[in-house]
């Protein structure tokens, strides 16, 4: 690991994660919570968001291949093999 | 480049320089057409293949460029980037790219050929566009594919899966997931400094995910992503930005945007949320 890698490191053990408290209001005004179902790692059953809110796109949505937010169904049943598995984000 | 594996339901195949993996429910059928189309996408569209469309069009002395469906989606996409972002992503900014030394794929850790300077000019992605079967842009005017490309790439795949219970994408981590029977799924953000350790988890039913950051594909002098404002590589604070969306190319346009506007912006170019890794370590969760 690089010397500034390990900085972070140290870094991170003593800074507390800080949220971003500012916007949460706003994104749940514009429907964020349809879109993202929960946050973090708190179990999903607990977290997912009531799909009464239908949600409204933003405003750089694009018209060509925009996609409708879908509506979380806690109960649904499908291939495990497909869902089941997370995927990871990195920089592209 | 390793062949095409089908493991698990996820076929994984390599394209725009990394590996791209999808995975659906129902008939694998369409796992392989989509992989034919993201090929092709990537072969149109990489800057690093001469007789690619993309760089047939960056060298065409024309102001109206006949073009394919492909590469028509791009320049459309081109022109929203820079229009949703108030300009700050700009794909026209690729003499800068070059010049900052990234002219060839980079593997992480890698070292770039030093660059120089070539023709072209930047900020000009509000003079892109589309006329019937062509793309229009400036002469002179050189597009740069990056991440809006995979961005694209991801939204054009989901097009296919439209009719499945569950599905996922996953363009060198560009992410889309959906499907009618709207599952959660698990999305883990990648350490910047370390993609073998997560710093969130997301969890999506349908929607875009993609990161931008300055910390992988950089080298001792800098890294690819310039800041058209400074025309220099972006040096705002913050090292990774994961913003989620419900598109690829949104996701994509606003992980680059927030990344750009610094500390002080970032979370107003998230209005989906999303994760800010500063450039000290410390992880912002923004309404997630």
């Amino acid at each position: 690991m690089s010397s500034r890698a390990e900085r972070v490191r140290a870094l991170r053990r003593r800074t507390a994660t800080a949220a971003v408290a500012l916007f949460v209001g706003a994104w749940a005004v514009i429907g964020g919570p349809a879109l993202v179902a929960a946050a973090t790692k708190a179990p999903a059953t607990a977290v997912v968001q009531p799909a009464a809110t239908p949600a409204t796109p933003s405003s750089d949505a694009v018209p060509a291949g925009g996609d409708a937010t879908s509506v979380p169904d806690p109960s649904a049943s499908v291939d495990q093999g497909t869902t089941a598995a997370p995927l990871t984000t990195s920089q592209s | 480049v390793s062949a095409p594996t089908l493991t698990d339901g996820v076929l994984r195949f390599a394209c725009f320089g990394t590996t791209v993996g999808v995975r659906a429910t129902g008939d694998p059928g369409v796992l392989h057409a989509i992989r034919g189309l993201l090929e092709e996408v990537h072969q149109r569209l990489t800057r690093f293949d001469a007789d690619s469309e993309l760089c047939r069009l960056n060298v065409d002395p024309r102001a109206l460029v006949p073009a394919s469906p492909v590469l028509r989606r791009f320049a459309g996409a081109v022109a929203h980037a820079g229009r949703a972002s108030g300009g700050l992503v700009d794909a026209t900014c690729l003499p800068l790219v070059e010049a900052a030394g990234y002219t060839g794929h980079l593997e992480p850790g890698g070292t770039p050929a030093p660059g120089r300077p070539l023709p072209g000019r930047t900020g000009a992605w509000a003079d892109v566009g589309v006329e019937g079967a062509a793309v229009r842009r400036p002469p002179g005017v050189r597009l740069d594919s990056g991440g809006i490309g995979k961005g694209l790439a991801a939204d054009l795949a989901a097009e296919l899966l439209a009719d499945r219970d569950a599905w996922a994408v996953d363009c060198g981590g560009d992410l889309r997931v959906g499907g009618r029977a709207g599952a959660i799924r698990a999305i883990e953000v990648a350490d910047p400094w370390d993609a073998g350790d997560i710093v969130a988890t997301l969890r999506l039913t349908a929607g875009a995910v993609a990161t931008s950051g300055t910390t992988r594909r950089a080298w001792a002098a800098g890294h690819h992503l310039i800041d058209p404002r400074t025309g220099r590589c972006a040096d705002t604070g913050i090292a990774q930005v994961t913003a989620v969306a419900p598109t690829g190319l949104q996701a994509e346009v606003r992980a680059k945007a927030a990344l750009l506007a610094g500390r002080a912006g970032a979370a107003r170019r998230l209005p989906d949320g999303g994760v800010v890794v500063l450039a000290d370590g410390t992880v912002q969760r923004v309404g997630v």
